[in-house]
């Protein structure tokens, strides 16, 4: 059948095609695109901005508790004591003000941020210690206490805004794009989980009564206060967690490992509100 | 008595049933460790660690402290092991994570 084989070697060129592309190197904007669309198309009922909800998406997460306790959050001790460390002057007389754009008000959601400078990712955590050092302070631990409180306030003052994580094109940014990337889908531990084992490929389903909260819009509600925790955690508290589930030992809190996962996780999310801080179970 | 006679005395009476009935010595436990502890590094350097590989190899140490040489060499060899599965895991996924990845 001569047409049908010239059918099938069309056919072959042209979905050699997006091969062909992949090979050229990350692209962010695909992935972001296919990315959104997967959950879209796989869970249709989820209006894209809810996904910032995580877990409380899906029966018996306890959403009806969330619900009521947003009347008086358990994260709002935090927020305050956040405000109160953002307006407090270092010895030098300055403030956090002095280090970020705007002020550091409404600019969470442009956070994890490539430095050109420097070459690396730097998360909000990671600006806040710099701008510590930078005023003759000491780093605070990134995933929680102090830190969590700041990252909370600054984070309220984003709320809403929408996510807009820029991988600018430069080799390095790409790379530590894709190195997040490649973090995020390796399996990893002794249980040989991904992280998209559990927050793609699972999610909604339930692990040990908790639900699985869907990978799209995973880190909007960070810093989150847990009952567990009994305290306000940050991002890379959880990155922590859930590396030690699979029986992994947990990389550095500053890794480059943690910082580029970081990167490409909320990329994922662009276009999506921030909503922490955020409470879980 | 002089120090030197007792300390041997004391040396004697530390040595552990184990070391006595089979052959493994503390060099052997040691060279063990040595070698789980190279894999280890080689686990760590590709970001792949596991807990039990871990706690394996804290249990040799445990147990080549105690004089236990047997369980010094069986538990190194055991981490060692794990960390060569979780570098075999780490070699695999450079190659396999793209098929997981959503596109
Ligand atoms: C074995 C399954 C599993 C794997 C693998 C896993 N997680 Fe999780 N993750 C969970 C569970 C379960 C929860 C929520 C409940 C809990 O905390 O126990 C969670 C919660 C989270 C949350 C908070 C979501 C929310 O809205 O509260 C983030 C963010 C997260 N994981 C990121 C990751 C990242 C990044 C990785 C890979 C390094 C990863 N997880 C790997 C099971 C997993």
């Amino acid at each position: 059948m001569r047409i049908g084989l010239v059918v099938l070697a069309l056919l072959a060129a042209f979905s050699a095609v997006p091969v062909a592309l992949a090979g050229a190197g990350p692209d962010p904007a695909a992935d972001i695109k296919a990315f959104q669309g997967h959950f879209r198309t796989e869970l249709p009922a989820i209006p894209l901005a809810a996904y910032v909800n995580g877990p409380y998406n899906f029966p018996g997460s306890g959403r009806a508790q969330w619900k009521q306790i947003t009347e008086f959050p358990p994260y709002s001790f935090a927020i305050d004591s956040g405000k109160v460390l953002f307006e407090t002057k270092f010895p030098n007389g300055k403030t956090y003000t002095s280090c970020f754009s705007e002020g550091g008000i409404g600019i969470a959601g442009n956070y994890p941020m490539f430095d050109p400078k420097t070459g690396r990712v730097v998360t909000l955590g990671v600006a806040i210690n710099r701008c510590r050092v930078a005023n003759g302070l000491k780093k605070w631990p990134l995933t929680k206490g102090k830190m969590a409180d700041l990252v909370a306030y600054m984070t309220v003052t984003s709320r809403g805004r929408p996510i807009d994580v820029v991988v600018p094109n430069d080799p390095r940014a790409l790379a530590a794009y894709e190195a997040g990337k490649e973090y995020f889908y390796s399996r990893r531990g002794q249980l040989n989980f991904s992280c998209a084992s559990c927050h793609v490929q699972a999610a909604g389903k339930r692990l040990r009564g908790n639900v699985l909260a869907p990978a799209l819009g995973i880190t909007a509600s960070f810093p989150l206060y847990r009952s567990k925790w009994g305290s306000i955690g940050t991002l890379v508290r959880r990155f922590i967690g859930c590396n030690k589930k699979v029986g992994s030992v947990p990389d550095k809190p500053d890794s480059a490992a943690y910082r580029d996962l970081a990167y490409f996780l909320t990329a994922m999310s662009n276009g999506l509100p921030i909503a922490g801080p955020g409470s879980r179970p | 008595m002089k120090p030197l006679p007792l300390v041997l005395i004391a040396g004697l009476a530390l040595l552990p049933a184990a070391a006595l009935a089979g052959d493994a010595t503390s060099a052997g436990a040691q060279q063990a460790i040595a070698a789980a502890e190279a894999k280890i590094s080689a686990a760590a350097a590709m970001q792949n660690q596991w807990f039990a590989t871990m706690a394996a190899f804290r249990a040799a140490k445990a147990a080549e402290r105690k004089g236990d040489y047997a369980a010094a060499e069986a538990a190194a060899a055991e981490a060692g092991k794990l960390a060569d599965l979780s570098i075999a895991q780490a070699r695999r996924q450079k190659a396999l994570w793209q098929s997981e990845a959503v596109r």
